[in-house]
């Protein structure tokens, strides 16, 4: 029995100091690229998402949209609703390369990089920020400080990257490396927007964070986004990340 | 501006009995498919059902005229299953300015719709076949807007549906055509081909505008000594009702290389705008016709650094017209020798938000020959306010120089603010102006005593 006690003791102890070995030996850059790697390891998306923009006084409104996403650097978007902005969509791909399918003119717009750090159809999420892209490519990584169910790192953008974040401070969970919190920093150093991504559900062995919201803390105003009919995984065709697929009607 | 307009119901009802007369059955098939669009369409689930109210009016500062007052409700009606097929119909009812009325007849007549000015259009009405007849090739059939091009409202490339320039500032517009657009999506580049076989003109703006607009064409005319055009009527004739009279057809091959969108076009048709070609002396008649151009294009898109830039241009090869005046030799209004218009443009948003877009075009869209072609520069200023429920658009102008070596006496500027409030979502406010000024023979001269502010507010559902 007492060896079966020390045997039991021993292979604990071994885990714990393992995993706390493990913890410190990370460097701040092999965090990071494990962050990037669980947001972005679903090799396809698609999704419902509802956006519930929040006025400083409390008034809301709610935006409904399509989403579709593969890789790290393709994705489209199509509003469902509000009446005015239906059908409305934005195709993301890979290179800065950027369209916007108004249905009013009936057709496709080249959209250059300038719009990236614009907030997106009047939410407190810039076009950069719903990209999907690893924070890796460009940010430079430093660790402030590991408590026992988070990494927290300071990201500062990489030298020619232009970003509108002097630097970012980022809370990746312990467990599955999936980034929980991000502070966006402005220029001037003030604390500008929060991300805090909640409802993190492993789908089909992905981790996928089902609800989000960015709070701007300047202007008092945030947005509460949340998906819903998730699917992962289902083999979705290049060609839907396309103007072909933009312009279709559903 | 964002608005809609199209050609009256009337007006395809009578193009529908027009083809009907002269088509063979696969052609009437086509022209029928958009009914069948809408039988469908109310066979389906997913039917989506939207549109817009919409009341606009602008008004001349000089004489607080009314010069544009139009009520209107829009009806969309789309369904499809983003794989194979789509569906699409947009119908407007319109209701226009002041009531009609000069006679005591008319009164006990209100339900003359002469009287009410107003109708019903159908803006568009078309079905989408995707991957038919095979997996690479989608098909687009029935009434549509075909807007080509990668410039911002002034595309010379875009020359298959009609411009509609009723709101005439409001550049960019364009009418529906009845249809045939088939696109081929290859693995390096894409082919569409347009097939529409009736002519359908652009639509003007009411009578002060529309001189401004065709006194490009009439500049050149020679008329006999003491002969003044002031009391002439001018009498449009429409291309004759057969394929090869009324058809248009349009080739376009587009691509993507080295981060650029590239496109080359080639059109086939006629200008959408009228040219004089006779003048009749003993009863007054000026006689307008379309006349038939082939204009190949090319443009392209992308960025520089984080700078969108985009380019435009086309060759416009047009048929000679000849306007006859009794006594006189014929003048030459249209030469057949090639000409051609460009645009090019930037747009960067800084990081307090503040978006500019600026071109410059050579030859307005309704300049038609290289004698009557102008240099244009536009610059747009914008920024969003209160997370987009504001938008204002400070400056926003257009400046015109008709000849170069005399700038200071042949110049044109139109300046045209406005405001956007969208007080909650669907519901959207527009306050706006337009202050024209010029000099010589140009365009915004010719609007000198035009300027104006309007007001337009729009409810979506």
């Amino acid at each position: 029995m007492s060896r079966l006690l020390y045997s039991i003791l021993t292979i604990v102890l071994s885990c714990v100091f393992a995993t706390g070995a493990s913890a410190q030996s990370l460097s701040a850059e092999q965090i990071l690229s494990n962050s990037d790697d669980v947001s972005n390891e679903a090799p396809d998306l698609k999704a419902m998402v509802e956006m519930v923009l929040i006025e400083a006084d409390g008034d809301q409104s709610v935006r409904e949209m399509e989403i579709y996403q593969k890789g790290a650097d393709s994705r489209m978007m199509r509003f469902l609703s509000p009446a005015g902005q239906r059908g409305i969509g934005f195709l993301s791909l890979p290179d800065d390369v950027n369209y916007l399918y108004l249905p009013a003119f009936g057709r496709v717009r080249r959209i250059a990089s300038h719009v990236e750090n614009q907030n997106f159809a009047g939410t407190d999420f810039s076009y950069d920020d719903l990209s999907s892209f690893r924070f890796g490519d460009e940010y430079d990584p430093s660790l402030n400080e590991s408590t026992e169910t988070h990494y927290i790192l300071e990201l500062t953008p990489k030298s020619g990257i232009s970003s509108e974040y002097s630097k970012l401070i980022m809370w990746v969970r312990l467990d599955n490396f999936y980034p929980a919190k991000i502070e966006y920093y402005n220029r001037s150093g003030d604390l500008w927007k929060v991300l805090e991504q909640d409802d993190i559900q492993q789908i089909q062995g992905y981790w996928v964070s089902m609800g989000r919201e960015m709070s701007d803390v300047i202007s008092g105003h945030s947005t509460i986004m949340n998906m819903t009919e998730v699917e992962v995984d289902t083999g979705l065709s290049d060609d839907i990340f396309s103007q072909r697929y933009l312009t279709r009607i559903q | 501006m964002i608005s809609s307009h199209s050609d009256t119901l009337h007006g395809f009802n009578r193009a529908m009995l027009r083809t009907r007369s002269t088509l063979q059955f696969p052609l009437r098939l086509f022209f029928v498919l958009p009914a069948i669009c809408t039988s469908v369409l109310f066979a389906q689930e997913n039917i989506s059902i939207g549109g817009y109210v919409q009341t606009e009016n602008h008004v001349a500062f000089d004489d607080q005229e009314l010069t544009w007052s139009e009520n209107r409700l829009n009806l969309k009606l789309s369904a499809g299953n983003f794989m194979d097929y789509g569906l699409f119909s947009e119908v407007q009812f319109r209701g226009f300015g002041y009531v009609q009325i000069d006679s005591v007849s008319m009164l006990q007549g209100l339900e003359d719709s002469g009287s009410y000015p107003g109708g019903v259009e159908l803006r568009e009405a078309y079905l989408d076949l995707y991957s038919f007849p095979f997996n690479s090739m989608d098909l687009r059939l029935g009434r549509q807007i075909i807007n080509w091009g990668t410039a911002d409202a002034l595309n010379p490339t875009s020359n298959i549906s009609p411009n509609n320039l009723e709101i005439l500032l409001d550049f960019g517009e364009h009418l529906a055509v009845d249809a045939f657009q088939g696109t081929y999506y290859g693995s390096r580049a894409n082919l569409t081909c347009v097939y529409v076989p009736t002519f359908t003109p652009a639509r003007l703006p009411p009578p002060g505008y529309s001189s401004a607009l065709l006194s490009a064409f009439s500049s050149g005319m020679s008329l006999p000594p003491g002969v003044s055009l002031e009391g002439f009527t001018q009498q449009v004739e429409l291309p004759q009702r057969n394929l090869d009279e009324s058809s248009q057809y349009a080739i376009k091959l587009s691509s993507f290389m080295q981060g650029f969108d590239l496109s080359l076009s080639y059109y086939y048709g006629r200008y959408d705008l009228p040219t004089p070609c006779a003048i009749s002396m003993p009863d007054s008649v000026i006689t307008l016709i379309y006349p038939k151009v082939q204009i190949i294009g090319g443009d392209f898109a992308g960025a520089i650094g984080s700078v969108g830039i985009w380019g435009e241009g086309a060759v416009f090869f047009p048929e000679e017209v000849l306007l006859d005046i009794p006594g006189l030799p014929a003048e030459e209004m249209l030469k057949d020798e090639p000409y051609v218009r460009f645009i090019a443009g930037c747009d960067y948003t800084f990081g307090n938000g503040v978006y500019v877009n600026t071109q410059v075009l050579h030859g307005f869209l309704h300049e038609l020959g290289r004698k009557n072609l102008n240099d244009y520069l536009t610059f747009r200023v914008e920024r969003d306010f209160l997370n987009s429920k504001l938008t204002l658009v400070p400056v926003s102008f257009a400046v015109s120089v008709s000849d170069r070596d005399d700038p200071a006496e042949n110049y044109g500027l139109a300046y045209v603010p406005e405001l956007t409030y969208r007080p909650v979502d669907n519901i959207e406010i527009t306050f706006g102006g337009a202050v024209l000024h010029g000099e010589g023979d140009n365009l915004f001269k010719q609007l000198n005593d035009r300027d104006e502010f309007y007001v337009k507010a729009r409810a979506s559902f």
